[in-house]
């Protein structure tokens, strides 16, 4: 009916940009409030929409909060509810608006849908059956401690809320009762690590001492390249530092006031610098090339890879605003003293608002590329430069040789590569085989991909819009591919020497189960993505990505070892080519000695809570205990 | 050599605190003669030899490690040129072990002693308490009796964190006091039969009350403190500094290397701070007081109690809470009406039965685990850390009682001044020259540091005694605690070979174990340095 309005495209919700402190300091009380733009969809009170479900129930306290309904005309009519502190409603929209917001640049940067990790549901007798979850549910007033975390147990975020400290000099009221889901970079934080464990399930399964540091320094990430997406805190942010984001700014802080609150004297983390204990003052850190080698604890070591990505982004950025500065100072690039033109700060905000926007993009594209198992560093800087070559095979802009330095100067390599041109960053292609003519390889591995059928496969993914449908066929896809796979026998055993894993009958290396039924090695095809991204170049970029599991059992000193191996296969659609293979495979004997090395370790080190509490289940909420 | 003293002055009579100690007696009958007059040779005791056959006649020094279960109590021995031995008592207590029981571990060591001496009393020459743990002192409690009336105390060492003289240590010890008593009302609530079950133990290090008598572990702390005063040699030891010497035992330096400095005390120093900074030690302090009301206002609640205190703690005012149940028209607790404009939203959200596994009903509960961590942690943080040196061949003997991880790493900023040596000795530099490590916390985990520490120790004659019941940690929590802790008892075993040897272990000793000098009987486990 044409009297019928569109469906808007946003629905707009007010909230705080970064947390309550900004509205009480006269400086940034302009700017503490922001209007957060979240892709119309229809929600239920709670909210309740398509991806979450908040559920405000307090436990310590013993009661529920009523659930906001954010269709209701009078709250419709303003954007949503006024900030405050004091309105349990206001919260429950807060963390709605923020996750939202989250979970849509996290799809945007993939162009798919995003899933939560499926429940499992213990089965006597079988292994654990998956189930489709929906909805993260959101409780935004779970606990009474300076704690968030992420619980995969729940498929739940939990929040915590606490009195500030006594401490007078730390600027907060004294026994004030600070809120973690009012922190734009604490739910942020949070509900990328939802994200990251839907996406990579294994992420958290600390095989080596970079494994849990990149799921924080992820989070991290997110949220701080989030900021630049605040338009009114920016422009004031770049006003303020006259341009220059290398110095103090509340842009590359996280979660200022939980930090206050807890009496540290400075926002939780901090990408560029720190609040000096002895001087009282903040001082930009320089990079230490050494620093990752000796620092082992999750959060400190995650901030060494936040640190260089954000290097990179202020590379970027000043790279992009030095004509800007040029014109503005009649070509010497030296702005005169005093204010800037509001003219000037506008333009160079929507420079670092276009560099932070395509450093997280890429960022989170690279998740694609990212062996599915024992994640390091350096194998995340390989991926950002393999999966930004694919889709921008020009590099303008120089943006991968401001990350190859960045990572360079903190000291973050990735193992075997000879030089660190993006060349040899990027993940090896398949290569020749000796044994066979040349380009007999590519042409059976063509034949191989045409005859498991994976295009009529992936065009069964393609025009399904229901999230519980993509899932539920995703499912039956790998479920045909793993017996493709198992059927192509000897096209297999080139794609067994291709992704380092055991997939035929012939000599399996010892340590990899059998089945009992066919007599073959047990693997399994984890997942299958497909992504088409328009490349810079104007061509369509038509992908699929395969995960193949698979586990090995080692012993040593007595001791039994499980370790999982698995490797990415990333395939061009339209020619029919695996462009490359991301592995991590079972021949790779450095590699599982280093990954029984650090078990051993992390046993040796662990805390006194291991010897009291043995099995805890809630990995985030230790993690988490001294670092949200 | 010139005599360290450290002595502090008696500010009260002898005959006052004597006096004043003899009140604290709980039961007069102790001094009925059947326990007095031990006698050299005495073998009515039920109880193992004083001396275990094979012993070497010469020795250095003896390390009797008692086996009385998940606790310390440990007897060095050290011969002396001119007069009867050196004893030195380090700790004397147990987790779930009775009066009797501890009664008669005591006995023996006066035993040990007479049998030596020849005296009527058994003159302990120095007692050490490490930390205020009940599996460290309940026996000073629990055979009061015993120390009373058939022990002499020579001199008496203690952490420098157990001198309530001091206003920030006894601060710290308030909040900790406060944090046991929140603890304590979560355990009397209605929670702690289910999410509560593994705290409540670990808070029995600390608890002052069970079955097994061993009383307040405070008093026994002040008992120690009364005893020193009353041999005019109580003394409250740092780290760093010079060594201490033992009274006329040749050739022996003790070095103090923990309890840390408290930061606190030491702003300015850029050190400290990064300890601070990390949380390693005391954070328990700067909790503050507003982080525990909260805890303790959150239980107030649960008890239906209207603790108008608590009030302030939460998060909003009466009119947002919304509890399924209320206080009705008549004053009893009924459905609450506010409650049924959102129970079609509750059933279908929270209390749906499909999504059960989501509730969140205990998971608040982790902020009193992480709690009971944290004042247990602190507590074998504030662990005094005693090297014994053998000054011409360089051995060392290391005691580290329970001290955790915050503990070790401070060593690496401590120094000593010693006699002869142009530069001050660096701590780390006995851990090299260990050949005796009593193993801190039984074994557990974050109790012996690996880097900076057990790495450290590359004698290939090291020896490691484990003080351990293994019994009694698996009944504790609610699937038992990991004591020893495999991966450090592994690592252990590649230092120490044979050499390991847990108390609770009766396989008799490898001949390994037998050439590095370990004796062993059902009741101690002596070694011995040649």
């Amino acid at each position: 009916m044409a009297s019928q309005p569109p469906a808007p495209t946003y629905r707009l919700l007010r909230g705080y940009a970064f947390d309550p402190t900004l509205a009480t300091q006269l400086e940034t009380a302009l700017v503490s409030e922001i209007t957060y733009k979240i892709p119309w969809e229809e929600v239920a009170p709670g909210p309740i929409g398509e991806y979450v479900e908040v559920v405000d129930y307090d436990p310590p306290s013993g009661c529920f909060y009523a659930p906001v309904n954010l269709n209701d005309d009078r709250v419709l009519a303003q954007n949503g509810l006024a900030p405050s502190e004091g309105n349990p409603q206001f919260h429950q929209q807060m963390v709605y608006a923020v996750a939202m917001t989250t979970i849509n640049r996290f799809e945007r940067a993939l162009g798919r849908k995003a899933f939560w990790t499926d429940q499992q549901t213990p089965q006597t007798g079988a292994p654990p059956k998956d189930e489709f979850v929906p909805r993260l549910r959101i409780y935004p007033h779970a606990l009474r401690m300076a704690n968030a975390y992420y619980s995969r147990r729940k498929g739940a975020l939990l929040f915590g809320y606490f009195p500030a400290t006594d401490d007078r000099t730390s600027g907060q009221f004294p026994g004030g009762m600070v809120f973690t889901c009012l922190s734009h970079d604490v739910v942020a934080h949070e509900t990328t690590h939802a994200l990251l464990d839907g996406f990579h399930e294994y992420f958290l399964e600390p095989t080596n001492p970079d494994v849990l540091a990149f799921h924080e320094a992820f989070a991290d990430m997110v949220a701080l390249f989030q900021h630049f997406t605040f338009p009114e805190v920016l422009r004031h942010q770049i006003a303020k530092t006259r341009g220059d984001l290398r110095t103090e700014n509340l842009l590359a802080q996280l979660a200022a006031q939980v930090g206050h609150a807890r009496g540290t004297h400075g926002a939780l983390r901090d990408a560029i610098g720190k609040y000096d204990e002895a001087s009282k003052k903040w001082i930009r850190l320089t990079p230490d090339p050494t620093e990752l080698e000796r620092t082992m604890k999750v959060h400190e070591r995650g901030a060494i890879l936040v640190a260089a990505v954000f290097d990179a982004f202020l590379s970027i950025y000043h790279d992009r605003s030095r004509d800007l500065l040029r014109l503005a100072s009649g070509g010497s690039g030296v702005l005169p003293q005093g204010e800037l033109h509001p003219d000037l700060s506008n333009r160079l905000a929507l420079e670092a608002a276009k560099s932070a926007g395509h450093v997280l993009n890429m960022c989170i594209r690279a998740l694609d590329y990212c062996p599915p198992v024992d994640l390091t560093f350096g194998e995340y800087l390989r991926a950002l430069i393999t999966a930004d070559m694919d889709l921008v095979p020009d590099d303008q802009h120089r943006y991968r040789v401001a990350f190859i330095e960045a990572f360079r100067r903190r000291g973050i390599y990735p193992r075997d590569v000879r030089t660190l041109s993006e060349d040899s960053l990027r993940w090896a292609r398949p290569g020749e085989d000796p044994t066979l003519a040349p380009g007999q390889m590519e042409k059976m591995l063509k034949t191989f991909i045409s005859n498991i059928n994976l295009r009529q496969q992936v065009d069964r993914l393609r025009y399904l819009t229901s999230r519980q449908d993509i899932w539920r066929e995703s499912r039956f896809i790998q479920a045909d591919l793993h017996g493709a796979i198992r059927n192509q026998v000897l096209k297999a055993q080139i794609l067994q020497r291709l992704t380092g894993l055991a997939l035929t009958n012939y000599s399996p290396p010892p340590g990899v189960k059998i089945s009992s039924t066919s007599g073959a090695p047990v693997f399994y095809v984890k997942s299958i993505r497909e992504a088409r991204r328009l490349r810079a170049d104007g061509r369509v970029l038509n992908q699929v990505f395969i995960t193949l599991l698979q586990s090995q059992i080692l012993e040593r000193n007595g001791q039994t070892y499980s370790i999982r191996c698995g490797s990415v296969l990333v395939i061009d659609l339209d020619d029919e080519r695996v462009t490359f293979c991301i592995r991590k495979g079972l021949r790779d004997e450095e590699r599982l000695l280093r990954t029984i090395k650090f078990e051993e370790d992390r046993s040796l080190t662990a805390s006194l809570a291991s010897t009291y509490f043995v099995g805890m289940q809630e990995p985030f909420a230790a993690l988490h205990s001294t670092g949200v | 050599m010139p005599r360290v003293s450290r002595k502090q002055p008696a500010r009260t009579s002898r005959k006052k605190i004597k006096a004043e100690r003899r009140k604290k007696v709980p039961q007069p009958q102790a001094r009925q003669p059947q326990l007095a007059q031990p006698q050299a040779g005495r073998s009515n005791s039920r109880t193992a030899p004083v001396s275990v056959t094979g012993s070497p006649e010469k020795f250095r020094v003896r390390v009797r490690m008692y086996r009385q279960g998940l606790g310390d109590c440990f007897l060095l021995t050290f011969p002396r040129a001119d007069k009867h031995a050196f004893h030195m008592l380090i700790d004397c207590g147990a987790l779930g072990r009775d009066k009797q029981f501890m009664t008669k571990i005591v006995e023996h060591i006066r035993d040990t002693i007479c049998v030596e001496t020849g005296a009527s009393k058994a003159m302990l020459d120095l007692v050490v308490a490490t930390h205020e743990h009940k599996d460290h002192l309940s026996g000073f409690n629990q055979a009061r009796d015993i120390f009373n009336n058939d022990f002499e105390f020579g001199a008496v060492w203690l952490g420098w964190t157990e001198n309530l003289s001091k206003p920030e240590i006894r601060a710290i010890k308030e909040t900790k006091k406060k944090a046991i008593a929140k603890l304590k009302a979560a355990l009397d609530s209605p929670l702690a039969a289910t999410a509560l079950q593994g705290v409540e133990q670990v808070l029995a290090f600390s608890e002052d009350e069970d079955s097994t008598g061993a009383g307040k572990i405070s008093e026994a702390l002040d008992y120690l403190k009364l005893r020193g005063k009353e041999a005019e040699n109580l003394q409250y030891l740092k780290p760093g500094g010079d060594p201490l010497e033992l009274d006329g035992v040749e050739g022996v330096r003790v070095y103090v290397l923990g309890p840390p400095e408290d930061p606190n005390l030491l702003k300015t120093s850029r050190v400290t701070e990064e300890l601070k900074s990390q949380d390693l030690i005391y954070h328990l302090a700067a909790m503050g007081d507003a982080g525990m009301g909260a805890l303790g206002a959150a239980i107030g609640t649960l008890n239906g109690s209207s603790d108008r205190e608590g009030e302030r703690y939460f998060p909003f005012s009466d009119e947002h809470r919304i509890p399924r149940d209320a206080l009705n028209q008549n004053g009893r607790m009924g459905p609450n009406p506010y409650f049924a404009l959102i129970k079609d939203f509750v059933s279908r959200t929270y209390d749906d039965k499909a999504q059960a596994w989501r509730q969140i009903e205990d998971d608040w509960l982790a902020a009193f685990g992480d709690l009971a961590l944290s004042l247990d942690s602190d507590t074998n943080n504030t662990s005094l850390v005693l090297a014994f040196e053998f000054v011409k061949k360089g051995e060392v003997l290391l005691f580290v009682g329970d001290a955790q991880v915050g503990n070790w790493q401070s060593w690496e900023r401590v120094k000593f001044n010693v006699p002869g040596r142009a530069r001050p000795l660096p701590a780390l530099d006995l851990l090299g020259r260990t050949v005796f490590y009593k193993v801190g916390h039984h074994c557990s985990h974050n109790a012996t540091l690996k880097k900076g520490g057990l790495e450290l120790m590359t004698r290939d004659d090291l020896v490691a005694f484990i003080p351990l019941d293994e019994n009694t940690a698996k009944k504790q929590g609610t699937k038992g605690w990991e004591m020893p802790a495999p991966a450090l008892l592994k690592a252990l075993s590649e230092k120490a070979d044979e050499r390991v040897v847990i108390s609770d272990v009766t396989k008799n000793l490898s001949a390994k174990a037998n050439d590095a000098g370990i004796r062993a009987t059902a009741t101690y486990i002596d070694y011995f340095l040649e």
